[in-house]
Parts: structure tokens; sequence; C-alpha cells
């Protein structure tokens, strides 16, 4: 997975997506304020940047997703995606959403899933087929395509979900927890189609309560918590502690490793750390799994303290 | 049939129906904006609700306007599967294994078997297709709202309108091919049950025969087939027809040899499956004076369909039949009649009451002399006014009277129903006597019941949805 950079065109690109004074209070039967769900909320997302809405269970991130889609109305403020009102029905020919738990039909299968959404976009036949078959391929559901959905397990039902979310190959991209129930290899897969999409100019806002997924793919974030915006920037900006200097290189011997501590030290610098940095769960997870399909049977990483195998 | 109201032409009642219904349409429309105009104005004021309402009303036409046809066909196409899905052809095996034992239940017996064995068809037929569209319906939508599936749709360009409509073209299309299954199955069981014939040997026909000894015909009964026999009566050249029981007749012809060796086939069953073509009069009523009166008797039944006239009395219904043509009655007037009866003592039970029918020239008051009959109650009975007639003048005399020269005048005739038995009253609406004007094809009338319960299979859906 490689994130790709931002560039200075994506910060000053069209605002699509704006948020002005949003909020959202459910209410009981009889009117009276039951939960505030989403306190006044100003937001801009441009064109071609992955946005990340972060915070913990019921901090409001789906509510913002449900109010920018116009599934639900705000008790304030309004929701504009290309210059539209959230509630206009006709954004959502450039919008393509990925709910939290793949709500599909599951009496159809993978083809007829496909085919019915792209009937939903006034898509002629062919193109529905063209589109249909390439997104079966790409989400890897190839050889159970035929099967009806309820058979599916969690990873293979979200694959199918990202697929009815592409199907108009939408300018937008909303993305509701994406990695959630998929494994690893799953969750790098859709991070890696997320940095796609970025790649071929979608703009995508996605929803995640998994730091290391917003982290990863994320260009901008904004975290809720309560309801209430509490942080909003770029993630690289938000992420560098700007008090510690990190120094990185490969092939230092010992000696020179002391030689500059010692130099740190010299100038006043405290709390140093020197020695090899560790690498993500993440990535010794997948490089354990890609080593044991190259050579099964073989135990894939090597312990430091065991001999290496001649 | 129970005809409270004259059935209006089909081209009579659409165009006022239909700018009737856009009335309606229109009148709902507002209240409900009215409505909720109220509503919001109680919760943001009266401009704001206003302004609310107007966008509203704004962007349901909006919707109307934007509405595609390829997305309600693919909302439809997926209310078809989801039907499909969840197996709703069950509802076809149900209805054989209805029909499969339908007839241990259905008496063959009864006295008119074709309305018996018609009647349960197409009442199962209406029940199963209605029930299985109404659990569709009631359960589609919430069940998409539950498992939120819906919310995937609603983020796709479908408007509400195209949800709704999609939903019932589907529906509409699920319940349109059960009933299309079972309207065949139904039809095939109906002429199956009531199919039968009879057996006619020689030995049971006794010859009728001149004082010269020449014979002019047989009489006979039929073989017992379902629980009846048929009388019958065939001219010398071996064709002829049996009387009509249980609603219906035979064809009867030789089909070899001659007198005492001779062998007969009966047709397949007639007048049983046939869609009558009723011509239909005006009713009015005699009292026991004989003086015109608006209404026969009440005899204080709730249900004032039927009025009735008190027996050995001058008491009389008198029905006025217009466009009475020689060219369309060559044969005479084919009088169909059901004639209730109201006993004020039992009186032998087994024995219907008598009664009589003439028909009467409306102009110069001319009348034939009585046909009688006995009311048999909750049948059709028939009756075949002839060409030619006997009539009795005030002299006592009887003269023969061409019917459509001497009793027709300008088309219209009267037929005069009394009842002959003292204390007995019988029971008739304007619809219990017609003229038989023909015959239409069973099938077509099956079809139009069976279009009769689609249109309130679609009432139904349509309001579950």
């Amino acid at each position: 997975m490689e994130k790709p950079a931002s560039t200075s065109t994506e910060a000053a690109g069209e605002v699509i997506v704006e948020a002005r004074n949003l909020s959202k209070t459910y209410r009981d039967f009889w009117g009276r304020s039951k939960k505030v769900a989403l306190k006044p909320l100003d937001l801009e997302i441009r064109r071609g940047e992955i946005f990340g809405l972060l915070g913990p269970n019921g901090s409001g991130k789906t509510t913002t997703m449900k109010l920018l889609l116009g599934l639900i109305f705000p008790t304030s403020g309004e929701a504009v995606v290309f210059g539209k009102d959230a509630t206009d029905v006709s954004k959502n020919d450039r919008i393509g959403y990925l709910p939290e738990e793949s709500y599909l039909y599951k009496f159809l299968d993978a083809e007829e899933t496909l085919d019915f959404y792209g009937r939903l976009f006034d898509m002629p036949p062919e193109e529905r087929k063209r589109r249909a078959d390439a997104l079966i391929e790409m989400v890897g559901l190839g050889r159970d395509k035929k099967r009806q959905l309820r058979e599916y397990s969690k990873g293979m039902t979200r694959r199918i979900g990202v697929a009815q979310a592409l199907i108009n190959d939408p300018e937008l991209v909303l993305l509701d927890e994406p990695t959630s129930g998929l494994d690893p290899i799953g969750t790098r897969e859709m991070k890696d189609l997320i940095i796609d999409l970025k790649k071929r100019g979608k703009t995508v806002i996605m929803c995640s309560h998994l730091l290391a997924d917003v982290e990863d793919v994320c260009d901008r974030i904004a975290v809720l918590h309560q309801g209430e915006l509490k942080e909003l920037g770029r993630v690289d900006e938000l992420l560098r502690v700007t008090d510690i200097t990190q120094i990185r290189s490969t092939g230092l011997p010992e000696a020179a490793q002391a030689e500059i501590r010692a130099v740190i030290e010299r100038h006043g610098g405290s709390d140093i750390e020197i020695g090899s940095p560790t690498t993500t769960l993440e990535d010794l997870f997948l490089e354990v799994v890609r080593d044991t399909e190259a050579r099964p049977g073989r135990r894939a990483v090597q312990r430091q303290d065991e001999p290496a195998a001649s | 049939m129970v005809l409270e109201e004259e059935i209006p032409a089909f081209t009579s009642w659409l165009g006022p129906a239909v700018v009737s219904y856009l009335l309606i349409a229109a009148l709902v429309a507002v209240f409900a904006a009215v409505l909720a105009w109220l509503a919001l104005s109680a919760a943001s004021g009266p401009l704001a609700a206003g302004d609310r309402v107007y966008r509203g009303v704004l962007a349901g036409l909006a919707d109307l306007a934007g509405m595609s046809g390829r997305r309600v066909w693919a909302l439809a196409r997926l209310a078809i599967q989801e039907s499909l899905r969840r197996n709703v052809l069950v509802v076809l095996g149900l209805f054989a294994l209805i029909v499969l034992f339908a007839g241990w239940f259905l008496d063959p017996q009864s006295v008119n078997p074709g309305k018996l064995y018609l009647g349960f068809i197409l009442a199962a037929t209406n029940l199963l297709v209605c029930l299985v569209v109404l659990v569709l319906s009631v359960f589609s939508l919430p069940a998409d709202v539950k498992a939120k599936a819906i919310q995937t749709v609603t983020t796709k360009p479908v408007r509400t309108s195209e949800i709704v409509l999609g939903r019932i073209l589907g529906f509409a299309i699920v319940g349109t091919v059960l009933l299309v299954i079972m309207g065949f199955v139904g039809w095939a069981f109906v002429v199956r049950s009531v199919s039968h014939t009879h057996e006619l040997e020689a030995v049971d026909l006794l010859a009728e025969r001149l004082e010269d000894g020449r014979v002019v015909g047989y009489e006979g009964r039929t073989s017992l087939e379902r629980g009846h026999r048929h009388r019958v009566e065939i001219d010398p050249d071996g064709i002829g027809s049996t009387d009509t029981t249980q609603g219906h007749r035979h064809g009867v012809r030789r089909i070899a040899g001659d007198g005492e060796t001779a062998e007969y086939a009966l047709g397949q069953v007639e007048g049983l499956l046939e869609a009558r073509r009723p011509l239909r009069g005006k009713l009015r009523f005699l009292d026991r004076e004989g003086r015109p009166s608006d209404k026969g008797i009440s005899v204080g039944a709730e249900w004032s369909y039927r009025q009735y006239i008190e027996g050995g009395s001058l008491a009389a219904a008198i029905w006025t039949f217009e466009g009475i043509l020689p060219d369309a009655f060559p044969e005479g007037l084919p009088l169909e009649m059901l004639v209730r009866v109201f006993r004020t003592y039992k009186g032998d039970i087994e024995k219907g009451i008598a009664g009589s029918v003439r028909v009467r020239n409306p102009t110069s008051g001319l009348q034939s002399d009585p046909f009688y009959f006995t009311a048999k109650e909750f049948t059709i009975d028939s009756l075949l006014i002839p060409r030619t007639l006997a009539a009795t003048s005030a002299d006592g005399g009887t003269r023969q009277v061409d019917l459509f020269t001497d009793i027709v005048s300008g088309g219209r005739v009267e037929v005069v129903l009394q009842c002959l038995e003292p204390a007995q009253y019988y029971g008739v609406a304007q619809a219990d006597f017609y003229l038989r004007s023909g015959s239409g094809t069973f099938v077509l009338n099956y079809a139009k019941s069976c279009l009769g319960i689609w249109f309130s299979v679609q009432g139904v859906h349509s309001a579950a949805l």
C-alpha cells in the first residue's frame, strides 16, 4: 500500500461537499429532544481528497454521512453536495455509497445485485453488463457471482457492497466503516482500493473508528466526539510531533550510533532513542500470509535467535 | 342474480368516473397540504410552514416529472424476484391441493352444480391471490426498511414514487401471473367437474303412436348419473333432447339401428356453463284489488330488494320489455325467471307454489292465456313463449293469436306474473325476469370474473403498500 502524496491542487480544488451549521437532534414521538447526534458542524471537502470522519462509536460519524447523503433531514443548517441540497435526488447520479453493514438484497446473486443497481442509474444493458463484470472481477467474486448473497461471508458481502457503490463510476464515494468485518488481507485490499480511487480522481469520504485505517489512507480528517467537531486538518500535520526530531538510517554501525548520541547530548537533546524500529502488526501479518502462499509448509518469518535454514 | 341497480354501459360511466377520480385525488392532495401546513405551523410558524409545504409540493411535482420507466421496471423486477425467491409459487401447490380435494366436498347432486363449482373456484382463487399479494405487499417495504436495504436504493437517483410504483407494478405482475395460472386450472376444473353424459337404451324408451300405429316419437328416461336422470323426447328421426334438470340438458341422437335395436348417444352438458345475455324489462305492480302500485307487499324481510305479490288475488307483477323484434326472437320469447316464495302456511312443502305467466299487448290490452308453472325458488326457470298463442276473448271463445302481430306492439310487450295460491306470496325483483336474447361464451364470462378478481387484487396490494 502506497499512500499518494497530496498535491497543492487538491487543497485548492473545487469544494464538492459542504456542511453549513449542520446539526441533527433525534426526537421522540412527541417531538421532545431525545439525543443530540450532531452539534452544528461546518465542513468543506474538496474534489480529489480522501476525507476521514473519525471518532468513537456514537460520535456522530454515521449521522453526518447520512445527512450528506440526504437519508435524514437536518434539524438545522444545510448539507450541500455538488452544489445541490443533500436531499436532492439528482445528486445521487454522481455518488456511490457503501453502508456500514452492506445492506443489500440477500435473495439476489452478485450479478443480479449489480444489474439491479445499474438499472437504477438508467444505464443501458451493455454498459451494465460490462461494468458489473469488471467490478465483480475487481472485488474478486468471479467464482461466486452466481451465489445468492445470503450465502456470502461478511467479507464477501462487504466486497459486493463496494462493487455496488462503484457501479455508476461515481465522482464521490462515501464509505461507512469500509474495513468493518474484513480480515487483514481484505482490510489492506480495501485501503488499496480507496487509494486507487483517489488516483483515479475520485473524492472519498470515509468514516471509521479504526485509527490505523484512517491514518493510512486519509488526506484530511475530522475528529468527532459526542456529536461535536474536535479536530479538523491534514493527517500528516495533525500527527506531526514538532518537538521531537527523528533520524532514520540503514547500515549504521554501533560506533556511529554512539557518536550520534554524543552529538545530540552535546546540543542539549534528551530522551534519546536509538535502535531498530518495529514494523506494524498489519505489515507483519501480510508478510506471513504472502510468504506462506509463496512457500507452503515452511515457517514464514524467522526468529532472530534461530539459525538460518541452509 | 341479484341486480339492485341496472349495470350502466361501460362508455356511459368511464368518463364521469375518471373525472370523479381526478377530483377526489385533487381534493385529497389539497387536504394533505393543508394538514401538513397546520402541523408545521405549530412547530415553526405559518410562514416557514408555508414555505416548506410549497417546496414539498414542488418536490413532489419534480418527482413525478423525473420518473424513469427503466428504474420503475428495475424495482418491479426486484419485487418479482423477491416474490419468487420467497417461494410465492408454493401458493399454486396449495391451490392444486384445494382443487384436488374439492371434489370430495362439493356435491355434484346440488340444484346447480355449475354455479357451485364456479363459485367455489372463483372464491378460492380470489382468496388465495389476494392473500398472497397482501402478505407480499405488507411485508416487503417494511422488511426493506428494517434490513436497511432501502438505504442502498434511496442513495441512488431513485424517487420515492418510483419505489412505490415499482413495487405496485411488480406485485401486480406476480398477482396477474398467479391469477392467470389459477384461472386456467380453475376453468379446467369446473368444466371437467360438471362434464358428464348419460346412457340411454332403446328398452328405456316408450314409443308414442298415433291411432293408425305410426310412431311420432319416443319418450323415456336416461340412466342415473351424478344423482339425476333426465326425461328424454326423441322424434321419429332419432333426434331429440332431454329436459332441464340440475340446470342443464343433453342433446340426444340415434347412432345406429332402429326401433328396439336402436342405439342412442347423449351429448355433453348444455346450458350449464353459459353466459346468458339478458334483455331486461321495467317492473311495476298491481295490488290485490288490481290497482297500479309502486311496490309490492313487504313480508318483513329487511332487504327490500324483492317485493311480494299476494296469491289468489288480482295482485300481479308486470314487466314491460322493449325492443322486441321478430328477427331477434324467431322461435318466440325465451323467458327466464327466478321466483321466490313466501309461505304464510306450510302446506305441502314438497310441492311448489303454483303461478301463471301471461303476455299482454301494452296498447290494446290483449293478453294470452296463462302459462302455468310452479315456482322453483332458487333456480332459474325457463319458459318459451311460442309465436302462436291461445287467447280467450271476453265472450269466452278461444282464438289463436300471433305473438308479434297481436301481442307485441311497437316492439313492446308486457309479461304478467300472478301467484295462484291464496295466502301464499311470490317475491320478485326487476332483474328476476328477463328475455334471453342469446348466449355469450362461457370462457369470456369466466375471463370477466377473473378480471373482477384482478381488480380486487390490485386494490388490495396497492392499499397494502
